[in-house]
């Protein structure tokens, strides 16, 4: 690059700086207010590399913390507990929001499908211990509703929720009772967002329902899916109420997981160092996340996520 | 645009070091002057102070948890007559009751600790080895007031000569309250041995089918003491970590443990044990004692054996719930119970002793406020006796107590108030065969590997009651398992 | 553009079999918070399910209406949700805003500044003491400003912007609009329904909050509903409230409901936003 063609860049950039000035401007504060509330806190992250207690530290002693947790084996199933439980739950809760966003779509008597709209939204207004309580007297081994329809047919009744067996899909069967239907508003409001004249399009072509949706609907909706799943990619390590509030001690081998463990050592019992270091673990690999995310979107939609 | 990024960077850690240098003394300071000067700077200001040495604080600031009384009860009349008749000017912080030793740790590890803060014995020991709490017991040896307090409940609290506390009140312990109505119903005496209890259990079985005979909040507890339910099938075996002639060893594998295990297991298979014993939380097991659920539920003596006959008579008013006394094989839990601590950083620890701690029990006003509150607001007198008057929160309740209760009063002192019977009758039962569970000492060994093994512990004894697993090989297994770590906490507590 | 379809058997086949599909999908949905909202209504012992209350009593509403301890986290949940809404939707705005600003100087540093904090953050004990340091613990704003500042939604929010049309930019420019009048005359008409399902995201959110209220605040006036729920539902061996007459139960039951009820009445009006969604999408594709 000459010293001239530099210049005008700079000039260039100048013209531009000047243009968007006002927007730095409403920016500022919101920038502010995330360096205050985001950005000082992550100075925290030094705490990973000293013992921190209540009444000791912070000492500084090095690598000791992850050395520690990387040899301990609550840590390490907790780490493919949260891997195993996220992942899934993140596949299924596409998936279905999906389908069910479609078969909504489809229904024709609007009466009906606002009904139905307003009904599956009501459990995402419960909050996880509220929800957390009601499945768990209605997975009661005794007297609870699931089980006593099992008794019907004769079969022994199942402890659902202390069961290492059971307790993954009993897990994820919640999850998705709390928020598929939460999970279908984009997608909807996605779909509207099609154009008519690409159906009436289609349906000249000769095209039936399905044809419509595998032709028309999915590939409108693929932009949403995409940003959704890479947004949601992002909150795969962060998963931590709705397990916390459904974990006992009986399956803790399926059910710990990071943040859950991160709560208990360090809120808890207090080891902030510790538990820092394992935050930062945490945070590292959903960075690791985001890139893949944001490469796979690159290939996918041509663009990055943002 | 790559100058622009360089300058936010340099922007943002000039923010940091701001940041830092803001919050970072204030923390430092409190945690890092050793208590020797704190107390030294008050000895100096002695001098030119009141008649007996002891500075008069301005203000104290206490955190409490939700055992004192709640703001919309009436928080503040007791703030305002403290100062009236002190004073000084009480601020009181009270978080969220489910999450308060989250907070305290929170409080103690940023430089924000109180001047004194009600605590449990587990927290206290663990601060005071610690070095975050003040050791009283000096002040305590030439305090008058508080020497009329039961010498065995201080005598528990004690920690290598220290004391880090004054006990709020008697520790209490859990009884085992039973359905006396269906006891009735069978034609059943109130049991008194292993077998008449496991005959009572039977009994209670045959009244239907929706009837679980014995409930319980877990096999063993999470907090200290952790062996306080389930004593009946127990008996002698403590799950925990216990000194045996002077040494500490792991209950667990003590021999008595085995057939503990057997009676449990049986129990259990026979039916008679909530078969959601795992996932009950306390609330769970008093909600199917309250609803008519279950015949037999292990819970804290004195003010429950009056909510919970209370509660169960407003669904079923033919019922009754009564606490038993223990059956012969064992005896019930106390726990040493919880404290009011005075922290190092406080500045005036000898005032906050004085004006707070002696004044709580000074068997006259203070106790009374600390106790029932304010006259014409919590309780009235008529004819010499103290009445409840509604409370603040809710007019259709009597007010209840502040912070100390009379059920669990540690100086004899008479309020003239009548305590509900049931209450009485729980605290009696409890008193007549008990034994105090011995608080594990504190060591960072044990903040460290003690959760772990507590998790062993239970994943054990469910494997082993739910017939997963042998006694022998759960046994096998839990000692494997737990090896490294129960000999690291052995060692560390036989030093 | 449904009318003009050909129906076919298999159509309307399939339209049964989605209805039905949906009926069952109700039930499992209902059945549960209809029990929550029975057993509330109900003193008496209840077993497997049961819809209809056998011992009706509103006593326990009752209970909470004159319970200060009770009706006050309500409004201190109502104020914290309409006014933390409010903040959060315009930080997600302007934000968003920012962000579709394709060409300006320094918007890939922001994109990477905001989505930076999606993924790391301090922690517990470092946010207490930023908090501390400027003075917001204890006051409401140390719940409402971290939580306002949702990425996930900002991102959202910028989706929702860049369905505008450009034309609508640049005729705007060339009547000499300032960038900050674009945003209120153009953007945020525009973008109704974006602000209507996001505002409920937030306030969702804001509503169930709890973590941020007993680790930042300690003072119980300003706890909300979620805090004293959670104090009914899990346990708490509170000695202070020990006297509720009412079974526990029936209380837990009542609280959950009283906590569901403001979204009954919200949520059609937001939902009006859901149903008519983002019909420019297409005009941009």
């Amino acid at each position: 690059m000459t010293k001239e063609q530099r210049d005008k860049q700079d000039k260039g950039l100048k013209v531009q700086i000047k243009r968007y000035t006002p927007f730095y401007i409403m920016f500022l504060p919101v920038f502010l207010l995330f360096i205050v509330i985001s950005y000082l806190p992550m100075f925290g992250v030094l705490l990973s590399f000293t013992e921190y207690t209540p009444y000791s530290g912070p000492n500084f002693i090095g690598l000791e913390n992850f050395k520690e947790l990387l040899l301990n084996s609550r840590f390490i199933s907790s780490f493919i507990n949260t891997l195993k439980l996220s992942l899934t739950n993140l596949i299924l809760g596409t998936i279905t929001a999906i389908i069910i966003a479609l078969l909504l779509n489809e229904l024709r008597q609007k009466s009906f499908k606002k009904f139905v709209q307003t009904v599956i939204y009501l459990p995402h207004f419960l909050s996880w211990i509220v929800v957390a309580s009601i499945f768990t007297i209605i997975l009661s081994p005794q007297g609870g509703a699931i089980n006593l329809i099992l008794e019907q047919f004769g079969f022994e009744p199942i402890y659902f929720l202390a069961d290492n067996k059971w307790w993954t899909p009993v897990y994820l069967f919640i999850v998705r009772w709390k928020e598929t239907g939460w999970a279908t508003i984009i997608y909807l409001a996605a779909l509207t967002g099609i154009s008519p004249e690409l159906y009436e399009a289609a349906m000249i072509d000769g095209a039936g329902r399905l044809k419509q949706v595998l032709y028309i609907t999915l590939p409108s909706l693929l932009v949403t899916i995409l940003i959704v799943f890479v947004l949601n990619l992002a909150k795969v390590m962060n998963l931590f109420e709705s397990v916390f509030v459904l974990q006992n001690d009986m399956v803790l081998n399926k059910a710990e997981v990071i943040s859950t463990y991160v709560f208990k050592v360090g809120i808890r019992q207090a080891d902030y160092g510790y538990s820092t270091a394992v935050g930062l673990f945490k945070s590292l690999v959903s960075f690791i996340f985001v890139l893949a995310g944001n490469w796979g979107s690159k290939k996918i939609k041509g663009e990055a996520l943002l | 645009m790559k100058k622009r990024t360089k300058g936010l960077m340099l922007f943002l850690v000039v923010m940091s070091i701001f940041g830092l240098v803001a919050c970072g003394p204030k923390g430092e300071s409190t945690k890092d002057t050793p208590p020797n000067t704190q107390q030294k700077e008050t000895n100096e200001e002695k001098e030119n102070n009141s008649s007996d040495g002891v500075e008069k604080p301005s203000k104290i600031h206490i955190m409490v948890d939700g055992s004192f009384m709640l703001p919309e009860a009436g928080q503040d009349d007791i703030v305002k007559k403290y100062k009236e008749l002190t004073g000084i000017d009480l601020e009181i912080t009270q978080p969220a009751h489910n999450q308060y030793y989250e907070r305290v740790n929170l409080v103690f590890a940023t430089g924000d600790a109180p001047d004194a803060l009600a605590l449990d014995i587990a927290n206290m020991y663990k601060y005071g080895s610690n070095g975050a709490l003040y050791d009283l017991k000096p002040l305590y040896d030439q305090s008058e007031v508080l020497r009329s307090l039961d010498a065995n409940a201080i005598e528990a609290m004690l920690l290598d000569g220290k004391l880090y506390g004054m006990p709020k009140g008697d520790g209490n312990g859990s009884v085992t309250y039973i359905r006396k109505d269906w006891l009735d119903q069978l034609g059943l005496e109130v049991p008194t041995t292993y077998d008449e209890f496991l005959n009572m259990l039977r009994g209670f079985k045959t009244l239907g089918n929706e009837i679980i005979p014995y409930t319980s909040p877990g096999i063993i507890y999470d907090e200290y003491p952790t062996y306080i339910y389930n004593r009946f099938f127990f008996h002698d075996a403590i799950p925990e970590f216990i000194p045996v002639n002077g040494e500490w060893v792991d209950g667990m594998l003590e021999p008595e443990m085995i057939p503990a295990l057997e009676r449990l297991r049986d129990a259990f298979t026979e039916g008679l044990i909530d078969k959601e014993i795992i996932t009950n939380k306390t609330s769970t097991c008093r909600d199917k004692m309250t609803s008519g659920m279950a015949g037999v539920f292990n819970y804290w003596a004195g003010q429950w054996g009056k909510t919970l006959d209370d509660n169960l008579k407003a669904t079923d008013p033919t019922g009754e719930v009564v606490a038993m006394p223990a059956i012969k094989e064992t005896s019930y839990i106390e726990r040493v119970g919880f404290g009011l601590s005075v922290t190092n950083a406080s500045k005036n620890p000898e005032g906050v002793f004085k004006y707070l701690l002696e004044f709580m029990y000074d068997k006259s006003e203070g106790q009374m406020l600390f106790t029932h509150g304010v006259e014409g607001i919590h309780y009235e007198m008529k004819n010499g006796e103290l009445f409840k008057m509604p409370s603040k929160a809710n007019a259709t309740q009597a007010a209840g107590q502040v912070f100390l209760l009379t059920e669990l009063n540690l100086n004899n002192f008479d309020d003239h108030f009548k305590i509900d019977e049931r209450i009485v009758d729980s605290r009696t039962k409890l008193k007549q065969s008990v034994q105090v569970g011995i608080p594990v000492p504190p060591s960072a060994v044990l903040d460290k590997y003690g959760a772990d093994v507590q998790i062993l512990r239970k994943e054990m004894l469910v494997d082993i009651v739910y017939g997963r697993v042998s006694i022998e090989d759960g046994l096998e297994r839990y000692k494997e398992q737990s090896k490294d770590k129960v000999a690291k906490i052995l060692e560390e507590l036989n030093k | 553009m449904k009318k003009g379809r050909k129906e076919g058997i298999g159509s309307q086949i399939f339209d049964m079999v989605n209805i039905l599909f949906f009926i069952l999908i109700l039930i499992a949905m209902l059945i549960p918070i209809l029990k929550v909202l029975s057993d509330s209504l109900d003193t008496s012992v209840t077993h497997g399910i049961n819809l209809i209350p056998k011992n009706f009593s509103l006593i326990a509403y009752k209970t909470i209406l004159t319970n200060s301890g009770l009706y006050r986290p309500f409004f201190v949940s109502i104020y914290t949700t309409l006014f933390g809404t409010f903040i959060a939707l315009f930080i997600s705005c302007i934000t968003a805003y920012v962000l579709i600003q394709k060409e300006m100087p320094g918007r890939n540093f922001i994109v990477k500044f905001v989505m930076f904090t999606m993924i790391f953050n301090g922690g517990l004990v470092p946010t207490y003491l930023v908090l501390r340091g400027f003075k917001l613990l204890n006051t409401l704003w140390a719940v409402i400003l971290p939580l306002s500042l949702n990425v996930y939604n900002m991102i959202l929010m910028k989706n929702f912007f860049e369905q505008i049309p450009e034309s609508l930019f640049e005729s705007a420019n060339l009547d000499g609009c300032t960038p900050f009048q674009v945003f209120i005359k153009i953007v945020l008409p525009l973008s109704k329904p974006a602000l209507g399902s996001i505002g409920l995201f937030f306030a969702v959110a804001f509503w169930n909050e709890f973590f941020t209220y007993v680790m930042y605040i300690t003072n119980t006036s300003k706890y909300n509903f979620q805090v004293k729920l959670r104090e009914l539902v899990l346990d708490s061996t509170n000695m202070a409230s020990d006297n509720v007459i009412v079974n526990l139960k029936t209380m837990q039951n009542a609280a959950i409901v009283v906590a569901i009820l403001p979204f009954m009445f919200v949520y059609p009006f937001c939902q009006k936003y859901f149903v008519t969604g983002i019909t420019m999408g297409a005009v941009k594709e």
